[in-house]
Formats: structure tokens, C-alpha cells, sequence
């Protein structure tokens, strides 16, 4: 068995360029999303600022726009700033415009600032409040302050009601208070909850990704290594080799090189996203790599042809990233009613979500899930080995 | 009369030479035969001959150059049909691309006959018998009445009787003054039809010449099968 | 007549063939439909998260509240939001009647004075991504604003309180501000006026995914055309030694493949776009034709350079995987952040589908179809000498 084991491991390192390509690309993937993915997802804005107030106000204003760490500024003029734009080398462009202090202390939320962009930037349109919100302080006072005094006018001094709220407000401002925050209730666990700082929908686009690129790599595998089979398995039968010690060492020899590969991807992500590193990753990997290898040896094994499985590649692919959890929740065949993986003996969901969600992964009741699965495939592995060792001689 | 005539020609892939300083020629009406021991240069040669491939240095001439790819007929070593189509069709698609005159029923029925596959024709080519199937690749290859016949190993994979077949059906193509060249590993088949035998050895030629020439040159040897083995190991 | 009786029975060979009739029109089909349905939540117009919103305070000023977030547009355009019986919010979320519920809990207004955070809660399933990460949106949104209103409600209520001749006025300037200061986050974007510009009409939108999903099929449909090709070396050898040059072979077979692939995009393409889009350019069939002759010269071209079938499917299946991954097929380039969709520059697919929403636009990139075109045309001339090298 253990010769065998040596020689499916050699077999499927032999190909050095297909291994290194699947190795170093999920990890390069994750360096370079890891700061898109921990921040929330607005990425970094490239702005550029016009200032045609000139004003007190305007330019307090740039300052904190100038200060917010998701945005960089830059100052150029308008029409060239309109082709940055275009082009795409800048997101967008903010004019401040002429009576933007005057509207303010009158308290006047109107024709303050133009945002121009592309109508395709989702995230410009989608996070305009972080340009708004760095004036919005400024309408609230004037507005607090206007309200009263155009009420209340003749019952107080106006610089005296200013110059009060301001020094409470200043006082508020510098006291030692909390950041507002909603109160997450999740109905899993039915505990308080904060929330995560992490862009969800890209995490799971690299955690897709990376989990994909291991199950092209165990098809690669065994296609690899089921086309330089013809012949052997008349050899083996001569040598004296059991079916099943065979088979378990060709199953072995593929999974240990697949779980070294992916628990070093996972690992790697789980420390440089979530900073944390968790054993429980390795054993999920073990897990995902044998039931993965199983499925893939007996497709393999169905299709013979290679030329025709390397063509089912990328329907393969389609499959996977639509059927298995990765990006989808498919509620579109919500009325199966499925509550599990519809890719069986996986459990891709369950290990996406603790990702994401920083929990620990729960291995028994992944296993418990897919045992069936898994014991189904091992069975049918088990026939067609025993049938291609029996027909060899044939 | 010479048909064609191979003058000092080489042939390079990426800085390794394949086949050096060749130089012979084919008469019109004669068999002749290549032979050599595996990746020597033979099916190189047939390349260069049929035009697949162009010599690095060296000139090939033609009797009539521009008409060349007219009078050739080729028959590589894997077949060229379509599994999926019938002999028929196959034949029909030949008889299309060679732009040939004439009722095509009746050359596909004349070279069937000729062939004797005329009634398998009807059949799928996949579920063909290795010799039927060579049987049919040389039958599109006859469709155009060609001059000369180039052959890259008619008989590697068949058993001995499909074998004698083919060598019979080639003695039988050039006794209508057809020029055949093919390649092969079976001495005893250069023995029994060939006019000229080459035999490359090491990208060159060992030797070149008619089948008598050889056995006067080295009296030793009973068999050519002998001298072939003899002249490999020297 | 050659050339004719080549494409005649090229077409013949392919049409009357069930598996390339599943190739080129049954699978394509069956792609199509299921990425439209997997696809249709992320690209919809309609939000398909449902909120409950439950006021437990019950005032005046909560019911403003609950108002303003009913009619909120940037909030509408993400969830679903309406009012609900508070009772048994968990069951509502495990039976799938909403995704999450809102609470105002009791004294939420009146602690904004007292800059006592009453939060707002969100009771919501933790494994629905999708709502997390709109809920996520929302609620950071938010609470910027909240922070800021507390400090200036406060501010006033304070300053009312120090000045003796307010004082006694205090209670109705807070309702009264406060229901002024909520008015004010949710038309806090009033003074923002949006100039989105339209020369690259949105990816958002049903017409890019359809023709994102085309490309990817197109990609397939040829490649399976070139291992076609491949297999039939050995006959087209044959007819290079009868006269018929390989340039010829390569031209005619492309012909006959756009034959085919067009019968594809009448019978799929066509329909589907038109349904979803109640548009139809011919201007969009010309150019889809052109991606297809872009990507049957760049299969001729890596197939010239590598002999092994096998390994060319390989390259060509990989090569499929990436650019769509990265391409703005698998994952919308829409939420894209500024580094991914730099390293989907590198793929066909983003410029492609650029192109076609500039041409939906009518605001063509002529050097994009230009390179398009001569990159095409110079894969036939270099496959012709890879071919050359390698015969």
C-alpha cells in the first residue's frame, strides 16, 4: 500500500506546472483582495475636488474629505478630471459649488455639492454618503440653530444661543462617548452578534475561487493519471496487487498532496483576512479533499475520454459555482426545500460561512451531513475499481 | 523516366537535424521502398515529398512541379476519415475536394469494386476492421487517378493475412504503371515488391539502390532481413 | 465550387451529428437559463430582501421616523422594507417570511437627547449573506448620521436648558427638532446633486449579463470547434497534399464554424436578449460575429503551438476558467472594487463586454473592435507558421 501510495504521489507532482499555477494563484488572489476584502467593501475612491465656494466651510470640508482613510484626493481641473473619469483612473469628481457656506448657514440643504461619476460605478453611487455625511454636520447645526431663533428669536441674544451651542456641542464632541451602534440580533445562535468588518460578498468570491481551483486540480489529477493507466492495471493484477489496496493507495496518494496544497491556501487566507488561525481548517481540508477526490475518480472513471473531460471543464465549472453554495444561495429552487449542499459530501457552505463569519468549524456535523454521501461514492468507487481490475486481463 | 529527384536536401526542426544531405530519386512506374528503424527520418521524407513540409536546405524537383499535388494520391499512417461518415461518404467527400469530373456513384462504385469494399461502403467507417479501413484510405487516395502513390506504413497494425492483402492490392495498382513509395518495417514486404529499397540510417542515407545491388554488394548474408540487422549494428 | 462543397459538408457533417447539436444549441440553452435565474438576484432592480420594521415606542415622532424609512430611496433600492405585528420576529425569519426585522425599541427618540444609545435592533439570519451585506450598507450608513444627530439635538437641548428664557420651551423645541433633525437624514442627500455620466451604460444592467453569459458560451462552442479541427489532422493533411493550402482549410473551416455559431445565436442569443431587453440591434450580431472570428484565430494560433490534442483542450479550458472568473462572468464586475477590476482588464471578457454596452450606447470603441480585428487576423498569419514549424 504504501508503494502505491509513493508512486500517486510522484505521478501527480510530476506535472510542476500545473501545481505551481494552482498553488501560487489562490495566494496571490488572497494578498491582493485582502485589504478590498477587510475593509467594507468600498475599496479605495480616487476624487477629485473643485472648490468653486472658496469659503470657510469648503474648505474644512475638503480637509475632512482629505482625512477620511477610503478616499484619496486630487486636485484637477474640471475637464481633465471628466476624462480621469471616463477612462476610469479616478472614481469621481466632487465641485463644491458657489453658495455652499451661504446655503449652510442658512440652513438650506440644497445645490451644495456635485458628484459627477460613471453611471456604472456601483460603489460612487452606492456610498455617496460618505460625501455627504462630512457636511451633513454643518446643515445640522444651522438648522438646529436657525430653528430656534427664528421661533425664539426675541427671547435670546443670537451670538450668545451660538457661541452656548457650540461649546456644548464641542463638549459632546470631545467627551468620551461611544459610536453609535445597531444591536445585531442573529437567529441562529440567538446571541448579540457585532458585526464583521469584512466585504462578505468578496470573501466568498475568493473562498469560491480557491475551492473551485482544488477540484480543477483533482480532475486534472486523475485524468492525468487514469490515461497512463491503460496498460498498467494488467501489470498490477499480474504483481499479485489486491484491488482495493490499490485503489485505497491511489485515493490516498491523491488526497494528501490536494490537502497540503489547500489547507496551505486556507490557512493562509484564515491568518491574513481573519487574522486567527484555526486547526479545525486542516481537518475540514482532510475531509473536503478525500470526498472531493472520491466524486472526481468516479466521474473520471464514467467519462475514460480525456479529451472529452477536458472539454466538460468549464460546464464542470458552471456547475459547481452555481450548484455549490459558493456565491449563490439559489433561492431560485428554494421550493426543493434543500437544506443542505447540493454538492454532496463537501460541506463547502458550511466552511464558507465560518470564514466569514469568524465562528469555528463544526467538522462532526459536516461529517454528519455528507456520511452518507460519502459512504454511497466509496461504495461505487468500489465496483467500478473492482470491475476494471477484474477485466483486465479481458 | 524520373518523377521526382531529391537533391541534397535537409531538413532542421528547431536546430536539431532531422534528415542530412539526402539525395535520391523516384522513376516513374517502380516501387519504391524507405525503410529505417523508428524516428530515422521516414515519415520526414514523405512529408517533404507530399508538400506537408518544406526541406531547410536542398531542392526537391518535380518532373512537372505545377501539376504535382495532381498526379499524388497519400495515404498517411493514421487514416484520414471520418469515423462518424460512412465509406460512401467518405469517398464522396474526396471525390469533392479533388474537384474531379464524372459521375461520382459511379467512381465511388468503380473504386469500390476495384478495392473490393464495395459493399461495406453503406457501413459506419468506426465499425470498420483495421484493414478496411486502410482499404478505404487508399481508395480515396486512388479517386483522383494519381500518378504516384505515397504510403506511409499501408501495413503497420494489421495481421499477416490483411497484410498480404495490401501487398497484393499494391502489386496490382502498379501493374496500371502506377508509381508507388511507401515506408514500413516489414523487410520481407520490400523483398517481395520494391524496385528500390532506401534504407535511412542516422538522418542519412545507408543505402540506396536496387534490391539485387544489395545482395551482390554483401554476399554474406542469405536473407535481407540479415543484411537490414547487419547494417543497423555496424 | 471547392471552397462551396467544403462548407456544404462541413455544415451537413456538424447539423445531422446529435452531439454537436447538444454542443452548440441544447447545453448553451440550458447555461443561459440557469446563470439567468442564478444571476437575476444580484442584477435585479427589485430587492429581494425583506425587512419588518416594529415600533415598539409607538410616538409621534417614531411614526415620522418609521415614515421616512419607509419611503427612503436608497434604502428601497437595496430591501424590501414594511411594517409589522411585533411578535415572534425570530419564527418570521427561520419561516422565511423576511429576512430580518427592525425594532425601534421603547424611548428611542426621546434617549436621542440624552445621548443614551438605545440601539435600534437588528434581528436578521446570520447565514444569509446577501442580507448581511445589505443590512451591512444600511446600517453603517446610519449610524454615521445618528451620531451626529444625537450630538445636535443634545446640543440644543442643553443650550435650551442654560438659557433662562427657553427653558420653559424646551420639551416642544426637542419634539420639534427632533422630527425636524429626522427629516434631515433622510433628505440629507437633497444638497448632493448626482451627475452620473453615460458614456459606459451600467453593467448592472440584464443586457450585460446576457451578453457576459454569451461570451462565455461562444468561448466554449469554438474551442470545442478547434478539438474538432485537431482531430481532423490527418484529413487535413490530405488535403494539403491535393493542393488545398492550409490558409484555405483554416478559412473555410472558419466560415463554416460562424455558419454554425450563428445558427446558435439566432435560436439562443436572439430570443433570449430580446425578452429581457425588448431591444435587438443588428449592429450586436456583427459584432458578436467578430468575437468569434477573434477567438477562432487565437484557437488556431495555440493549437499550432502545441501538437498533443489533450494539452490543448487543457490550455483552451483554462484559459475559459480564468477569463470568465475574472472577466465579470462568474462574479459581476459591478461589485468589482477598483483592484479586481484591474486584473480583469487582462481578460477578453471585460473588454468585450465593455464594447458591447459602448455599442448599446451607440458610443462605439472603434480602436477596441480595430485591435479586435487585426489581433484576430494575426493569429491566422502566426498559426499558419506555428503550423509551418511544427510540421
Amino acid at each position: 500500500m504504501l508503494n502505491v501510495i509513493k508512486w500517486r504521489i510522484k505521478i501527480y507532482l510530476n506535472n510542476k506546472v500545473i501545481i505551481a499555477l494552482f498553488l501560487i494563484i489562490p495566494i496571490i488572489l488572497t494578498l491582493w483582495m485582502a485589504e478590498d476584502i477587510n475593509k467594507k467593501g468600498l475599496g479605495q475612491m480616487i476624487v477629485n475636488i473643485i472648490d468653486e465656494d472658496v469659503s470657510e466651510f469648503s474648505k474644512d470640508y475638503i480637509e475632512k474629505i482629505k482625512r477620511d482613510e477610503s478616499i484619496t484626493t486630487v486636485q484637477i481641473p474640471y475637464e481633465e478630471g471628466l476624462q480621469e473619469i471616463k477612462k476610469e483612473k479616478i472614481s469621481a469628481m466632487i465641485l463644491i459649488k458657489d453658495g455652499f457656506s451661504k446655503n449652510i448657514l442658512e440652513g438650506k440643504n440644497k445645490d451644495l455639492i456635485e458628484l459627477v461619476y460613471l453611471k456604472d460605478n456601483y460603489y460612487v453611487s452606492s456610498f455617496s454618503d460618505v460625501f455627504v455625511h462630512h457636511y451633513f454636520s454643518y446643515i445640522a447645526k444651522y438648522r438646529n440653530i436657525n430653528y430656534v431663533l427664528s421661533n425664539y428669536g426675541n427671547l435670546v441674544d443670537e451670538e450668545e444661543y451660538i457661541k452656548k451651542y457650540e461649546n456644548n456641542y464641542e463638549e459632546l464632541n470631545n467627551s468620551d462617548s461611544y459610536k453609535y451602534e445597531f444591536s445585531l440580533v442573529e437567529v441562529d445562535s440567538g446571541e448579540e452578534a457585532y458585526q464583521d468588518d469584512n466585504n462578505i460578498i468578496l470573501y466568498r468570491y475568493l473562498l469560491g475561487i480557491i475551492f473551485l481551483l482544488s477540484y480543477i486540480l483533482i480532475l486534472i489529477q486523475s485524468i492525468e493519471f487514469q490515461n497512463n493507466k491503460k496498460g498498467i492495471v494488467k501489470k498490477l493484477k499480474l504483481s499479485g496487487i489486491k484491488w482495493f489496496i490499490n485503489s485505497t493507495g491511489n485515493v490516498i496518494g491523491t488526497v494528501a498532496p490536494t490537502f497540503v496544497i489547500l489547507s496551505t491556501q486556507l490557512t493562509l487566507v484564515n491568518l491574513i483576512i481573519n487574522k486567527s488561525f484555526s486547526f479545525n481548517i486542516i481537518l475540514y481540508t482532510l475531509l473536503f479533499s478525500f470526498s472531493a477526490t472520491l466524486i472526481t475518480v468516479v466521474i473520471v472513471k464514467i467519462f475514460k475520454k480525456s479529451e472529452k473531460l477536458y472539454l466538460m471543464i468549464p460546464y464542470y465549472i458552471l456547475v459547481l459555482w452555481i450548484f455549490g453554495d459558493v456565491l449563490f444561495n439559489l433561492e431560485f429552487i428554494s421550493f426543493l426545500d434543500i437544506e443542505r449542499n447540493l454538492i454532496p459530501g463537501i460541506g463547502i457552505k458550511g466552511i464558507i460561512t465560518s470564514f466569514i463569519m469568524r465562528t469555528n468549524i463544526d467538522i462532526l456535523s459536516i461529517l454528519y451531513d455528507e456520511i452518507i454521501y460519502i459512504l454511497l461514492i466509496i461504495i461505487g468507487l468500489g465496483i467500478i475499481e473492482y470491475k476494471e481490475f477484474k477485466n483486465a486481463a479481458s | 523516366m524520373l518523377l521526382v529527384e531529391f537533391k541534397n536536401f535537409t531538413k532542421t526542426y528547431t536546430k536539431e537535424i532531422v534528415l542530412d544531405n539526402i539525395s535520391f530519386s523516384v522513376e516513374k512506374g517502380k516501387i519504391l521502398g524507405i525503410i529505417g528503424p523508428n524516428g530515422v527520418g521516414k515519415s520526414t521524407t514523405l512529408a517533404l515529398m507530399t508538400g506537408l513540409t518544406k526541406p531547410s536546405e536542398g531542392n526537391i524537383y518535380y518532373n512537372d512541379k505545377k501539376s504535382f499535388n495532381k498526379i499524388l494520391g497519400f495515404v498517411p499512417q493514421d487514416n484520414a476519415l471520418y469515423e462518424s461518415l460512412s465509406g460512401y461518404d467518405n469517398l464522396s467527400f474526396y471525390f469533392d475536394m479533388l474537384d474531379i469530373k464524372g459521375n461520382k456513384k459511379e467512381k465511388i462504385s468503380e473504386i469500390g469494386e476495384y478495392l473490393n469494399i464495395e459493399k461495406d461502403l453503406s457501413k459506419k467507417v468506426s465499425q470498420y476492421s483495421g484493414g478496411m479501413k486502410r482499404k478505404l484510405d487508399i481508395a480515396a487516395a486512388l479517386m483522383n487517378n494519381p500518378e504516384i502513390l505515397i504510403m506511409d506504413e499501408p501495413t503497420a497494425g494489421l495481421d499477416i493475412l490483411t497484410r498480404n492483402s495490401i501487398i497484393n492490392l499494391l502489386k496490382k495498382i502498379n501493374r496500371e504503371e502506377k508509381t508507388i513509395v511507401f515506408t514500413s518495417h516489414y523487410i520481407s514486404e520490400m523483398e517481395d515488391i520494391c524496385d528500390k529499397i532506401i534504407f535511412l540510417k542516422e538522418k542519412k542515407i545507408a543505402f540506396s539502390g536496387r534490391k539485387e545491388d544489395l545482395t551482390n554488394y554483401y554476399k554474406d548474408f542469405d536473407r535481407l532481413e540479415d543484411l537490414y540487422i547487419y547494417l543497423y549494428n555496424e | 465550387m471547392q471552397n462551396a462543397k467544403l462548407i456544404v459538408f462541413e455544415l451537413k457533417k456538424n447539423l445531422f451529428n446529435s452531439k454537436n447539436i447538444a454542443v452548440l444549441i441544447v447545453l448553451p440553452l440550458l447555461v443561459v437559463v440557469l446563470f439567468n435565474f442564478a444571476f437575476k438576484d444580484l442584477v435585479d432592480d427589485k430587492p429581494i430582501i425583506k425587512i419588518g420594521l416594529i415600533d415598539e415606542e409607538d410616538t409621534s415622532t417614531s411614526r415620522y421616523l418609521v415614515e421616512q424609512l419607509l419611503k427612503d430611496e436608497d434604502i428601497s433600492n437595496l430591501i424590501n422594507i414594511e411594517t409589522v405585528e411585533g411578535n415572534k420576529e425570530i419564527e418570521k425569519i427561520k419561516n422565511k417570511e423576511y429576512n430580518g426585522i427592525f425594532k425601534i425599541p421603547v424611548n428611542f427618540t426621546s434617549n436621542l437627547i440624552n445621548m443614551k444609545n438605545t440601539p435600534i435592533e437588528i434581528i436578521y439570519n446570520k447565514n444569509d449573506p446577501l442580507t448581511s451585506y445589505a443590512l451591512d450598507v444600511v446600517t453603517d450608513s446610519f449610524s454615521l448620521y445618528i451620531e451626529e444627530v444625537q450630538k445636535h439635538i443634545s446640543s440644543t437641548y442643553y443650550t435650551t436648558k442654560e438659557l433662562n428664557n427657553l427653558n420653559q420651551y424646551t420639551e416642544k423645541i426637542n419634539n420639534n427638532i427632533s422630527l425636524i433633525m429626522i427629516g434631515e437624514v433622510f433628505n440629507r442627500k437633497l444638497g448632493l446633486l448626482k451627475n452620473e455620466l453615460e458614456d459606459i451604460p451600467s453593467t448592472s444592467s440584464p443586457a450585460y449579463l446576457i451578453i457576459m453569459i454569451e461570451i462565455l458560451i461562444l468561448s466554449f462552442t469554438t474551442l470545442f470547434f478547434m478539438y474538432k479541427y485537431k482531430e481532423e489532422k490527418k484529413i487535413n493533411d490530405k488535403l494539403k497534399t491535393i493542393g488545398i493550402k492550409s490558409w484555405r482549410i483554416k478559412i473555410l473551416k472558419t466560415i463554416s464554424y460562424m455558419i454554425l455559431i450563428n445558427l446558435q445565436i439566432v435560436l439562443v442569443f436572439i430570443p433570449i436578449f430580446y425578452y429581457l431587453t425588448k431591444t435587438f440591434e443588428i449592429e450586436k450580431i456583427i459584432f458578436l460575429n467578430l468575437i468569434v472570428f477573434f477567438m477562432l484565430g487565437m484557437w488556431f494560433f495555440i493549437s499550432s503551438l502545441i501538437k498533443k490534442s489533450e494539452n490543448f483542450i487543457l490550455l483552451g479550458s483554462l484559459i475559459i476558467i480564468f477569463s470568465n472568473l475574472f472577466g465579470g462572468t462568474l462574479f459581476p464586475i459591478v461589485l468589482m472594487t477598483y483592484r479586481l477590476k484591474f486584473l480583469s482588464k487582462f481578460t477578453i471578457n471585460y473588454w468585450f463586454g465593455k464594447e458591447f454596452l459602448l455599442l448599446s450606447n451607440e458610443n462605439a470603441d472603434y480602436s477596441i473592435l480595430l485591435i479586435t480585428a487585426i489581433l484576430a487576423l494575426a493569429f491566422y498569419f502566426l498559426s499558419e507558421r506555428g503550423d509551418e514549424l511544427n510540421a
